[in-house]
């Protein structure tokens, strides 16, 4: 199995940190496995940690006025989940459901993350480039499926 | 190179996906998402690339269980 820093430096979320930056991350980060329809957080729940899938896929679901779940997309390795919560610090938006068996996530946890973008503004600031194109990437591909 | 693509599916309800990969999506090949497999008809620059990585739009349509588009 890659290093943790090796498979972070693939994901566009970390992209332009330095070697040592990556080390950094890595140290903080928590690697979890799951099987096809595992749920990894549910829409309402508390939003502590950002999770990047380094395998696998996972189902991104919204449960609407009607009360019925509606498949929001699909996301596969490389993507980032659950980083609304970490800018606004709401509740989640989303149920988010492993779709592949063998699913792996990294996940970080904002008061980690938020620790560490106090020592290091430099990272900070990359990061947060990198999430706002993340957001504006998915919804670019919202806007395509209209 | 990794490509960033926004799969966005036609002739189907089905919500898309997005995903890096490491090869450049190709028309006519097949793409797996949420266990369903999809046939390549379109692919196109969504952005323009950053560093080692190209952000891609393809538009696919669902493949029959006898991998017939």
């Amino acid at each position: 199995m890659e290093p943790i820093t090796q498979q972070l430096k693939t994901v566009h979320l970390f992209r332009g940190l330095s070697p040592a930056q990556l080390e950094r991350l890595g140290g903080i980060t928590q690697v979890a496995h799951y099987n096809t329809g595992d749920v990894i957080f549910r829409q309402d729940d508390p939003g502590d940690h950002l999770y990047v899938i380094t395998r696998g896929q996972v189902q991104v679901e919204v449960t609407g006025d009607d009360g019925a779940p509606h498949a929001a997309v699909f996301l596969g390795a490389g993507q980032v989940f659950g980083e609304m919560a970490l800018l606004d610090q709401g509740p989640r938006s989303a149920t988010v459901i492993a779709a592949q068996p063998g699913t792996e996530v990294c996940a970080l946890a904002q008061a980690a993350l938020a620790a560490l973008f106090e020592q290091d503004t430099g990272l900070g600031y990359v990061l947060m480039r990198n999430l706002a194109l993340d957001l504006s990437f998915k919804i670019r591909h919202q806007n395509f499926g209209l | 190179m990794i490509y960033t693509v926004s799969y966005v599916v036609v002739g189907a309800k089905h919500p898309g996906a997005v995903m890096n990969q490491h090869e450049r999506p190709v028309v006519g090949e097949q793409v797996e998402i949420g266990g369903a497999y999809f046939e390549i008809i379109e692919v196109k620059r969504m952005l323009p690339p950053r560093d080692d990585f190209e952000f891609l739009h393809a538009t696919v349509r669902p493949v029959g269980a006898d991998g017939s588009a």
